[in-house]
């Protein structure tokens, strides 16, 4: 079932009678369940299109559907009604000054009809699923980043949505408190069942849990789909360009640019990149290569992702052989559905 | 219980001449007639600030989340509203007290019946007061972190429910230093407003102090002033910072 729908969204702002169009055109759907990462460099307009989702922003055109239904044809009462069942999270937390965490979390849901006694009651459980039972009544400001962020996200599940709309919400956060909020999405993610939309400029947040991903580079979306596939086999420049910054490969291109002597070549080698896809990561690949050519390998650079639960590698290889048994590997590789490269 | 506050400002006053004579023994101490018009000057003093600066500071507060709400980019962005209030600021913070007070006459007479007196005071005092308080409410409401404001928008809240559980909810310490320093100034125009039948410690300095030439006269006032000013501003700095966190 489709959660979110965008179709055709645009949104063009006025700066100094000039247009600048922050998103063109793009369309998105998010099934329930998803956790759905938009990313690009700052500027590349993905938060004025999560901002759309909840009509902080009203796009310029296309049509915004949430849950099946239109919001931008809701009036005023009913768009607030429906923006209750859409939480947010933000880069710098937003949190109230003035109120103490259990306050903050009670926000949302003073004036939902609830009683005293299960606003309090839905605030415990809240605090015990972010692990903050202990802080329900300090402020804010005595609280580390990592939790100021736990709170939002508490308060943002108050009224039990079923959207968790997260707009930079690990930027401002060391890599360790990183880790542990997306450790903690992805519970929300799977115990509560909340389809969850991520903004971020950090690949690895995106490589961590998100199952789908839309890359955006000028307000466009070049390239979206599932994880696995656009890791394993991207199209778009940008989006090679953010997944090499998860992982350290380019450095072999530095090396043979600078004539390095690990990567130098015999006569009798190549050199190969090889990058395994989902599907054939279980084939005991090298091995067979060893047994069925006369060659010797040798590893120069190996790295191994986990993405949704399954592995995609990164290797850089020399084989040392005639050229017949070298040209018979490749093939013999190709045939497995690895892609190879060769690098010189 | 007018009388009874009265009494008891009397009492404080009394200690304070008593506490100033020690140092700079006073002629005017041993004259009841002066000490009793001390007493009433202060009182009125008192009144005339409390009573304008209720009204005003409420006025004042709504006029200054009108301006915010209302300005460009705001929560409820209106041209003509904010155009209209902005300019009634600009206007009567442009216009000097002592004019104002004639300007006021009009108004006053058709409000509370008369132009003269500490009554007919009260209304050109409020005119006085709001526009700097509103302004002082402005920046108050403008150091609100828009990120709250996006926050609530996202929880589904009214625009009414951004203005009392972000806007003055958040902004409350600000809102306390507004106020301080709002009394502080309006404590400055019930001098002025004293010299044109509103009475007062104004009124009292310069019939005493001016005309009769009684220096002592002359420094009790000001001591009586600073006193009022340090208890406005130190319960409002403790306030303050009680509620910051």
């Amino acid at each position: 079932m489709e959660k979110v729908v965008l179709k055709h969204i645009s949104k063009t702002f006025q700066v100094k009678e000039q247009d600048v169009h922050a998103v063109k055109d793009v369309s998105l759907q998010v099934e329930a369940g998803d956790i759905f990462g938009v990313i690009g460099f700052s500027g590349a307009g993905k938060s004025t299109l999560i901002r759309c989702v909840n009509l902080l922003e009203r796009p310029t055109s296309g049509e915004v559907w949430v849950n099946g239904k239109n919001l931008l044809e809701l009036p005023a009462k009913s768009l607030r009604e429906e923006r209750k069942k859409i939480g947010m999270i933000f880069q710098h937390f937003n949190l109230m000054r003035s109120r103490t965490v259990a306050q903050n979390i009670a926000y949302p849901l003073k004036g939902s009809g609830k009683s005293k006694v299960e606003i309090e009651a839905k605030v415990k459980e809240l605090l015990e699923l972010v692990e903050l039972a202990d802080k329900a009544k300090a402020y804010p400001s005595q609280l580390s980043g990592g939790q100021k962020q736990r709170v939002a996200i508490a308060r943002a599940l108050a009224n039990d949505p079923s959207i968790l709309l997260c707009d930079e919400a690990t930027s401002a956060l060391d890599p360790q408190t990183t880790q542990s909020i997306l450790q903690l999405l992805k519970q929300v993610n799977e115990k509560l069942n909340v389809t969850i939309i991520i903004i971020t400029h950090e690949m690895a947040v995106v490589k961590q849990i998100c199952n789908r991903v839309a890359i955006m580079e000028a307000g466009v979306v070049v390239e979206q789909g599932n994880i696995l596939d656009i890791f394993s086999n991207p199209q778009n420049q940008t989006t090679k360009n953010f997944i090499n910054t998860t992982t350290s490969i380019n450095e072999i291109y530095e090396m043979i640019e600078e004539e390095n002597p690990l990567v130098k070549l015999e006569d009798d080698e190549i050199m190969l990149r090889l990058t395994y896809g989902s599907s054939n990561t279980d084939e005991p690949m090298m091995s067979e290569l060893v047994n069925r050519f006369n060659l010797e390998f040798n590893i120069v650079f190996a790295n191994v992702e986990i993405l949704s639960s399954t592995p995609i590698g990164n290797l850089v290889v020399k084989l040392k052989g005639s050229e017949t048994d070298r040209n018979a590997a490749v093939r013999y590789i190709k045939e497995q559905g690895v892609k190879v490269e060769v690098l010189n | 219980m007018g009388s009874q506050i009265s009494h008891i400002v009397e009492f404080i006053i009394g200690k304070i001449i008593e506490l100033i004579n020690n140092f700079l023994p006073m002629e005017f101490m041993n004259n009841p007639i002066m000490i009793r018009g001390l007493v009433q000057a202060t009182w009125e003093t008192i009144w005339m600030l409390l009573i304008s600066g209720s009204i005003a500071l409420v006025l004042g507060l709504v006029v200054g989340v009108i301006v915010t709400v209302t300005n460009k980019d705001g929560l409820l962005e209106n041209k003509v509203l904010y155009f209209i209030f902005d300019k009634f600021i600009n206007f009567f913070r442009a216009v000097p007290f002592v004019i104002l007070i004639p300007l006021m006459m009009g108004l006053s007479r058709l409000l509370v019946g008369t132009a003269t007196g500490t009554l007919g005071m009260i209304v050109t005092l409020v005119f006085g007061i709001i526009p700097f308080f509103a302004r002082q409410v402005q920046s108050a409401l403008a150091d609100v972190d828009s990120g709250l404001i996006e926050a609530s928008i996202s929880m589904g809240d009214s625009p009414f429910q951004i203005i009392t559980r972000v806007y003055l909810r958040e902004s409350i310490p600000g809102l306390i230093r507004s106020i301080s320093m709002t009394l502080v100034s309006a404590l400055g125009l019930t001098a002025m407003a004293g010299q044109v039948g509103g009475g007062g410690l104004g009124a009292f300095a310069i019939r005493y102090g001016y005309q009769s030439q009684e220096v002592d006269a002359t420094w009790t006032t000001v001591v009586i002033i600073l006193l009022i000013v340090v208890i406005i501003e130190s319960s409002a700095n403790y306030f303050a910072k009680k509620l910051t966190h």
